[in-house]
């Protein structure tokens, strides 16, 4: 209980803080900002606002890189969403959206998308360079295994290690690329961030086509 | 004196090479070790490749003889082709061999044998067992097929120098906070994946390694640790701090020592007569081999 309150606490004050945060990147200060609703039960988390972005049932949107939130450990999600709000995690749309929130909503949202069961493809090698990488790791670069940590097909472990089976190829590029340029946090002990750097561009869009379970989206494949 | 020849004979018994301490290089990138792509497509890669699954997931298919959550891969990591983890090539470059721990000659069949009984704290398959032409085929492949640093053969076990200060306990907690809870727990009992297979590795407790485990063994628990966790992160742990981790892990009950006499002093005695081996002292409360041993 005592974590529980501390926990609150420290949401409050650091999102007090960001108030005084200049605006993201791509926010034009003249356009109204998309403000939700802090009063009331629900801190600001609103299952339509979300579901604009997410769709209706939180399974995100391919063609647009957007990700699933279904079944993401509500660890996780929370720390996205203060991530967000503070910046350290870039992105225009869900920074504002997180700044919104109050610690309450961060935690609603959290556990709404959490109880609902995961997105799930049968994952396929279309080389063996993704086999490669994410069942076997590059261990000559201390590279090791997607699937070690993510569990096998990339189903996710545990409130730290989110699933990545059934994530949008686009989406899982954009975040590998986020977490080589440092425009997302690296993740517990770094490691994202330490491994993502040794990851070509090319091992990045052969693994996040693999962990999509979709086609690749070039060279005319249905 | 006698302990320390000892304990250097039990060292050269155990067969990992390469530890890439001093200079943070990975030393296995001086050799070339075979992919799963180049295994035969005859009778005897059928029978690599069922090594290769008893290691990868030695509870399924090796059931009989596994009695707890481990498998081959979670420490000897590449699937048994990692330097400085115990790799599999350079096992079975290494026998037959003495071994202090039986006072004998040992074959590479019967080391995999010691394998199941410590640290997959089971039943030793019997020689000739598919278990073990699987497991001794898939380790010849990987050997005969690799091209090999001769300078990495001529090592022996990396040895960790000795920490500043003893290890602590408390201390230890500490780094085990700080850099392995994440993936093992604040309980050591590791952690599934949504799916249900076992994704990180049970450290203490019913479902990990006995106490005749060479990991149950601080010194080689601790160079283990400093050469390859945390994982993707080896190296970053200074020795002390490697030190201080391997005797919180080790400092915990696990199953029973197979050998046990029905005393722990006397097992202590016969066994574990080495300030490498906790069982049978008193740590943070409870004097180890001695129960209740943690449920997981």
């Amino acid at each position: 209980m005592m974590n529980k309150t501390k926990y609150f606490e420290r949401g409050k004050a650091s999102l007090k803080a960001l108030l005084f945060l200049p605006l993201t990147l791509g926010v034009h200060a003249e356009s109204p900002q998309p403000r939700i609703s802090t009063e009331g039960e629900g801190g600001g988390f609103s299952r339509a606002t979300c579901a604009g972005c997410h769709g209706i049932e939180g399974d995100g949107n391919a063609a647009e890189g957007i990700p699933s939130l279904r079944g993401l450990p509500s660890t996780y999600l929370k720390e996205q969403l203060y991530a967000f709000a503070s910046g350290e995690r870039q992105s225009p749309v869900m920074s504002s959206i997180a700044q919104a929130l109050s610690a309450d909503g961060i935690t609603l949202a959290a556990s709404h998308y959490t109880q609902l069961r995961p997105l799930s493809r049968p994952l396929e090698a279309k080389d063996e360079s993704a086999n490669d990488l994410a069942v076997h790791g590059r261990w000559s670069e201390n590279i090791p295994p997607c699937d070690d940590c993510h569990g096998p097909d990339g189903k996710g472990v545990g409130e730290n290690f989110p699933a990545l089976n059934g994530q949008p190829a686009l989406y899982l590029e954009n975040q590998l690329q986020a977490f080589k340029k440092g425009s997302r946090p690296s993740g517990p002990l770094h490691l994202m961030g330490n491994i993502a750097k040794k990851l070509s561009d090319a091992d990045i869009r052969t693994l996040s086509v693999y962990y999509s379970g979709s086609s690749p989206m070039t060279g005319g494949q249905p | 004196m006698k302990h320390l020849m000892a304990l250097a004979l039990l060292m050269t018994s155990l067969t990992t090479l390469g530890n890439g301490l001093s200079d943070g290089v990975p030393e296995e990138s001086a050799s070339v070790l075979p992919a799963d792509r180049d295994i035969p497509k005859d009778e005897f890669g059928k029978m690599v490749r069922q090594g290769q699954l008893i290691f990868s997931d030695t509870g399924q298919f090796a059931r009989a003889y596994v009695g707890n959550d481990l498998s081959c891969r979670n420490c000897h990591l590449d699937q048994g082709r990692k330097a400085g983890s115990a790799p599999l090539w350079a096992a079975f470059l290494s026998y037959p061999a003495y071994r202090a721990k039986n006072h004998r000659v040992n074959t590479f069949a019967e080391r995999l044998q010691e394998c199941f009984r410590y640290s997959m704290n089971g039943k030793a398959p019997p020689l000739g067992d598919p278990v073990l032409v699987a497991l001794e085929s898939y380790a010849y492949w990987m050997e005969k097929n690799a091209k090999i640093n001769p300078r990495l053969t001529e090592r022996g076990f990396p040895q960790l120098q000795k920490p500043s200060s003893p290890p602590s306990y408390e201390r230890g907690k500490i780094v085990y906070s700080n850099n392995c809870e994440l993936c093992h727990g604040a309980n050591g009992r590791g952690k599934r994946a949504n799916d249900g297979h076992l994704a990180f590795p049970p450290l203490w407790g019913n479902r990990s390694f006995n106490w005749g485990a060479g990991m149950a063994q601080l010194d080689k628990a601790a160079a283990y640790i400093k050469t390859n966790m945390p994982l993707s992160l080896g190296g970053s742990l200074s020795n002390q701090d490697a030190w201080d981790v391997a005797y919180f892990m080790d400092g915990h009950d696990r199953p029973q020592d197979p050998r046990h006499t029905g005393s722990v002093d006397e097992t202590r005695a016969l066994f574990h007569h080495t300030q490498n081996s906790l069982y049978g002292h008193l740590v943070a409360g409870h004097v180890l081999g001695n129960g209740p041993v943690p449920q997981n």
